[in-house]
């Protein structure tokens, strides 16, 4: 099958709005990678394997497998430097606000400029993909459920963990919502593959 | 309702590369039964046991005839789907984040040797409808092996020894998946067919001494009694959950309520909660660190200790007692869970999908295998809540499931389960 049959294109497309779309997800990009690169709390081991597989990804394949794969990759190194990042504040004057939500409003912004593109693509990839995403939600809270009544059962007090972890669920989200389906287009995929190979490279060689 | 068996699988004729698939995968088949017997303490042949063996020659043949035949596209349409290869795709990324290079890579390189491989062998194997047919009874006969001796072993030599796979876990997850599987399909056929599913569905509650394996049969049984169109068959199906209940009272009896003690919520010393569910909560909390990072694959052991907090460490859990939901979660991270979901609802909505399809057909084989799939999917999850289908020597099994949904599809659903 090829990428092509992949997606359905339906309305109008206005094109204009490609280059707000295209800059802001770039700019979010590079903001998200300085952001790590400075504020990383989990060492990479091995950047090498990042590097390779940033390398992968900066090339158009046309079978269907190997473009999602694609996409996974990328997906996956976004959502690595947002971890990097979750826990750490940026200070402006008496307040502070997270870090992940300084490069989450442009990615959204971007988001938005892709919709009001009216490509209403249906991916098929998509819909499964989605639908794991909100099991691994369910999941997740189905087990916290069931501890949080063994443990008041056993030691008397509630649950042991903050919320946080679900608040990092719907982070990683939020940022596959807005990332999976402007990645399908192979210009913004080089950008950000370009993006990661640099930072990536710079790490293998220099280190954190 | 007339079945459709595919015509472009059934029509062409043997050769000597299909019975080499045939035999290759029969012999996987029968070999992880063993386990890792003989050479349980051999890393090397940890990882190059039979099945794995198997699974990396059929993985080289695959390679072979696409580099040199012309029939690329059957190969292809034996490639995976893609949910398999995005979850092999974070596991390779998240090797970055580990602490040592040897376990992840291994555990990896053993993850797509057995998912990729295996998958590729059994679906040739079973791409005609008289080797599907025959296959269910062949497991019947690996799962017999395996109960056997677990029995042989633990009234002979150690109550505590669990045949050829040694750990309660492992055995449980082993059994587990398949005997729910190979049970709902025996009880659709001939007289002795149905007398060996009683059986073996006695033996393996009798043999199996974890919470989860018996959860897991269970589960199995009752879905295929929900799922099973005739009456008969349920009766079977009830006669054997009755005689299984009976044969878990007669085993905890004699192997000194080992079974009972696994679905006990708290410690032997009564006030602490279990290990197992410590070591639940502890993954969730380190979902808060590494989300999405993880611990890299198969590296769960390098850092739970540290997330149990308040929650007390008391050093009493066995071998292979994960969940393997929160374990994959915690070694892949969030995506790696997402892409292990999406694994399982592509193949839980095909099993189901033939059952549907296949549930009114005049063949009885047929909804017979889509029962059982269906039967031994729900095993496969349950199973995974109690132990992990991940470790080596259970992964295969949860391969040869994957493979039997697929090739039904494949034969008798009219389609080639692609998206």
């Amino acid at each position: 099958m090829k990428h092509s049959e992949l997606y359905v294109k339906t309305g109008i497309q206005r094109h204009w709005l490609y280059i707000p779309q295209v800059l802001l997800f770039a700019f979010a990009i590079v903001i998200l990678s300085i952001f790590s690169f400075y504020n990383n709390s989990i060492e990479i081991k091995r950047p090498v394997i990042l590097l390779a597989c940033s390398l992968f990804t900066l090339f158009n394949f046309s079978d269907s497998r190997l473009a999602v794969i694609s996409k996974i990759i990328l997906l996956y190194i976004i959502e690595v430097f947002f971890n990097q990042i979750s826990e750490k504040v940026f200070p402006i004057g008496t307040f502070s606000i997270h870090l992940s939500l300084i490069v989450l409003a442009p990615l959204a912004i971007s988001f938005l400029f892709y919709k009001f593109q009216k490509t209403n693509t249906t991916f098929t990839e998509m819909t499964d993909f989605l639908r794991s995403w909100v099991t691994v939600f369910v999941v997740i809270i189905l087990h916290m459920l069931f501890l949080f009544l063994l443990l008041k059962k056993i030691y008397g007090y509630g649950y042991d963990c903050n919320f946080a972890v679900v608040a990092n669920i719907c982070l990683y989200f939020l940022v596959f919502i807005f990332s999976w389906q402007q990645l399908e287009n192979i210009g913004l995929r080089r950008i950000t593959s370009s993006i990661f190979t640099i930072f990536f490279l710079v790490i293998t060689i220099k280190g954190f | 309702m007339e079945y459709n068996v595919n015509k472009l699988i059934s029509d062409h004729k043997y050769r000597l590369q299909d019975l080499f698939f045939i035999i290759l995968a029969g012999l996987a088949v029968l070999a992880s039964a063993f386990h890792f017997w003989p050479f349980e303490r051999s890393k090397i042949w940890q990882m190059l046991n039979i099945p794995n063996l198997c699974c990396g020659i059929a993985l080289f043949g695959a390679v072979i005839l696409l580099i040199f035949k012309k029939s690329r596209s059957w190969i292809i349409s034996y490639i995976p789907h893609i949910s398999i290869l995005a979850y092999l795709a974070i596991n390779i990324l998240s090797i970055s984040f580990a602490d040592n290079l040897s376990r992840p890579l291994n555990y990896t390189l053993k993850l797509g040797l057995v998912l990729i491989g295996g998958l590729f062998l059994f679906q040739k194997a079973l791409s005609r409808s008289k080797v599907l047919n025959h296959f269910y009874t062949f497991i019947a006969i690996t799962v017999s092996i395996s109960i056997l001796a677990c029995i042989y072993t633990r009234l002979t030599f150690d109550p505590k020894h669990f045949g050829f796979h040694g750990n309660v876990f492992k055995y449980g997850t082993y059994i587990g998946i398949l005997m729910p599987l190979v049970c709902m399909y025996l009880l659709a056929g001939s007289r002795s067919q149905i007398i060996m599913a009683i059986l073996i569905a006695v033996a393996g509650i009798f043999s199996a001494g974890s919470a989860g394996a018996v959860i897991s049969i269970i589960a199995g049984l009752l879905t295929g009694f929900i799922l099973s169109q005739k009456s008969t068959i349920r009766i079977h199906i009830l006669i054997c959950i009755l005689l299984a209940v009976s044969a878990l009272l007669f085993s905890n009896k004699i192997f000194d309520n080992a079974t009972g003690k696994d679905f006990a919520l708290k410690e032997g010393d009564g006030v602490n909660l279990r290990q197992r569910y410590i070591e639940w909560q502890a993954e969730i909390n380190l979902l808060e660190k590494r989300g999405i990072l993880g611990t890299g694959a198969g590296c769960v052991n390098d850092y739970r200790s540290n997330f149990y907090y308040r929650l007390p460490k008391l050093n009493t859990l066995k071998a292979y007692d994960q969940n393997g939901f929160l374990a994959i979660g915690a070694e892949t991270g969030l995506l790696g869970l997402a892409a292990f979901i999406w694994m399982l609802m592509h193949y839980g909505k095909m099993s189901f999908k033939n059952y549907i399809n296949l549930r009114t057909v005049k063949n009885t084989q047929a909804c017979a295998m889509a029962v059982s799939n269906t039967a031994g999917f729900i095993s496969c999850l349950t199973a995974n809540l109690f132990s992990s289908i991940h470790y080596n020597g259970t992964l295969i099994v949860f391969v040869i499931l994957l493979s039997l949904v697929s090739s039904v599809d494949r034969i008798y659903g009219g389609n080639t389960g692609e998206d």
